[in-house]
């Protein structure tokens, strides 16, 4: 019998120490192999980088320089809660994988769960108004849809 | 390459993604409507196409369905195409000395971050200050100030964020919930917004301002003149800020040995001051003295001009740097803004306005002065502070003359307010800056900064009643 694998996906703006700790605890009780995934939300740094650009009329160098500066802290950032996770994952007896990647949320988290071949995964919701989710949509929940594996969604 | 299938009903995604087209099409058919109106009394046929530009402007400038620039080209054509002025008219204005000023400005603050000038001299400030816990944040605060004496805000806020987040890491300050790291950025963004009115080069927007002083009532603000009014404001405001971050930040309990060994580093690395860094700061300094002693005589722009010559001839810089370190929307956002500013107020539009709006509440000259205040501080929050100089500056020196006030004035009260925006990202880059190095909460800036604008705003009018008749600025 193989080992279940399961995916905790955690990012720049989605990491509660609820959803961890539900994914370790899974993964103890299942016998299973946990992969931590970090998604650096260049999206995020996009966004900051374009209202600089736009708004703030700030060169395209200053602004590089300022995007990368960002990103290269919340990679720094993701590889602190990664490490963390690790820790806690050693203390529970847990086999557990880090991995690290640059990104649309989106994008990054499907290719993954296609990649791993992950039998759960475990999502992080941002706190938003069911309003806002109807009209704009939701990431997490697209990728519930989008996903043949069993697919957990942890509210903030 | 994953497939995103939108799983939201057709109507919504075709509201979603239709709605920014429709709001365009909804405006553009407003404006021309509007337009085409009888104008109401006291209003010519031009004024009334005049004001409907403007508010297209407004709604552009403020909704940012269009960059802030391209509403300002959008401007250009319309004034031109509605007839408001001739087309040769409206070109001409794009011919400004302000404008030129600030594209010689703008060069030679990208000379001194593209030789590392200005990262030295912030170093150099830290390291001055950075003997403890509490000075390293004072430190940091009055490099971001007196940096953005001679440079614009954002350019010393993006220059000194990868500094101040070394610094937090360095020190292994918990993001979201280190008080002390909060003030470090709080401090950062505060220091460069409150040092970029002191002088015309923190903030175009200054510049700016004068343009549309020159061109609607043909008088002008010099260099000196402007700090003269100026710099005491921003001393007592660094002052006040400085007791906000000390008194409701713990400020002065943290070890920062590893954070002045990290500058000590850093030092290390610049390494000893180059030939270039020498040279543009022997031709900034003397630029700066020119513009404080010989504005009148030799003009602004054209002592910014001749400083960017030097900078070619001496080969610091190189025409690539420009294209990478200036951003030239700026230069269309301000030719369209002195443009628009020119045609309200040539039209009569910007004072038939100004009566209905401000008219009624502005029952005496300092009333009128505070209004304006007032609103710039405020509305700078939401909007970007460039155009609300563009907007308010028109109306404020068309009824300047109905209160007995000198355009000049009108000027420093909108300019100046108008760039105090401490609280929410939305209104300057400093803020926004400082709000993406996940340091701190919208919430630290919005209550904090709601205290220090209260405290600018009071700090603003007691020195417009008090200091400003001592050097011969009286409200009436």
């Amino acid at each position: 019998m193989t080992m279940k694998n399961i995916l905790l996906v955690l990012s720049t703006t989605r990491q509660s120490p609820k959803t961890i700790e539900l994914a370790l605890e899974r993964a103890m009780n299942e016998g299973a192999r946990l992969t931590g995934l970090f998604i650096l939300d260049s999206n995020i740094a996009d966004s900051i980088f374009e209202k600089l650009t736009d708004s703030g009329f700030i060169g395209d160098k200053p602004s590089q320089q300022l995007h990368s500066s960002i990103l290269l802290e919340y990679r720094q950032r993701g590889m602190v809660k990664l490490e963390e996770t690790k820790e806690m994952a050693a203390k529970k007896g847990v086999s557990f994988e880090a991995i690290i990647k640059e990104g649309d949320f989106f994008n990054e988290c499907l290719e993954e769960i296609n990649k791993s071949k992950a039998d759960l995964v475990i999502l992080t919701r941002k706190k938003r108004s069911s309003l806002s989710r109807f009209i704009f949509g939701s990431y997490v929940e697209n990728i519930k849809k989008g996903v043949d594996c069993e697919v957990l969604i942890v509210d903030e | 390459m994953n497939v995103v299938i939108d799983r939201r009903p057709l109507w919504v995604i075709i509201l979603v993604k239709g709605f920014r087209y429709l709001v365009l099409a909804s405006l553009g058919i407003a404006t021309y409507a509007l337009s085409q109106f009888e104008p109401p009394q006291g209003l010519t046929q031009e004024g009334l196409r005049a004001i409907t530009i403007f508010a297209l402007s407004i709604i552009l400038w403020a909704t940012h369905l269009l960059p802030l620039a391209i509403t300002s080209l959008l401007a250009i054509a319309l004034i031109a195409l509605m007839g408001v002025m001739s087309s040769q008219e409206v070109y001409s204005l794009f011919g400004n000395s302000a404008i030129f000023f600030i594209m010689g400005a703008l060069i030679l603050a990208a000379g001194m971050l593209k030789t590392g000038l200005s990262s030295r001299l912030a170093l150099i400030i830290i390291t001055l200050f950075g003997k403890n816990s509490r000075s390293l944040v004072l430190g940091i605060f009055l490099t971001s100030a007196f940096l953005s004496f001679w440079m614009p805000e954002h350019a010393v806020a993006a220059m000194m964020f990868p500094i101040v987040l070394d610094i937090a890491r360095g020190l292994e300050l918990k993001p979201m919930q280190s008080l002390y790291a909060k003030a470090l950025f709080i401090a950062l963004a505060w220091g460069a917004i409150i040092g970029g009115v002191a002088t015309f080069l923190g903030g175009a927007r200054t510049p700016l301002a004068i343009g549309i002083l020159q061109e609607t009532s043909g008088k002008g603000i010099g260099f000196f003149e402007w700090m003269l009014a100026v710099v005491p404001i921003v001393v007592i405001l660094l002052f006040v800020a400085y007791l906000i971050l000390a008194i409701f930040f713990n400020i002065s309990s943290e070890d920062i040995s590893r954070a002045r060994e990290l500058i000590r580093e850093k030092k290390i690395e610049l390494g000893r001051m180059t030939y270039a860094e020498w040279m543009v700061g022997l031709i900034m300094t003397i630029t700066v003295l020119l513009w404080m002693f010989c504005s009148e005589s030799l003009g602004l722009a054209n002592i910014a001009l001749i400083s960017v010559v030097a900078l070619f001839v001496f080969k610091l810089v190189t025409w690539k740097d420009m294209e990478e370190y200036v951003n030239w929307g700026i230069i269309l956002m301000y030719g369209g803004a002195i443009c628009l500013g020119y045609a309200i107020t040539d039209s009569g539009a910007a004072l038939w306005a100004g009566n209905i709006m401000i008219g009624s509440w502005a029952t005496s000259s300092m009333a009128m002065v505070v209004i304006f205040a007032v609103l710039a501080i405020v509305l700078t929050e939401g909007v970007s502070n460039t155009a609300i100089v563009a907007i308010l500056l028109p109306l404020g020196i068309s009824l300047s003359d109905n209160y007995g006030i000198d355009p000049k004035l009108v000027t420093y009260v909108v300019a100046v307010p108008a760039g105090l925006a401490f609280m929410l990202p939305m209104g300057t880059p400093p803020t926004a800056i400082a709000l993406s190095s996940g340091y701190l909460k919208v919430k630290d800036l919005l209550i904090h900064g709601l205290i220090l604008k209260i405290a600018a705003i009071i700090i603003f009018i007691l020195m417009v009643t008090y200091y400003w008749p001592i050097i011969g600025m009286k409200v009436s």
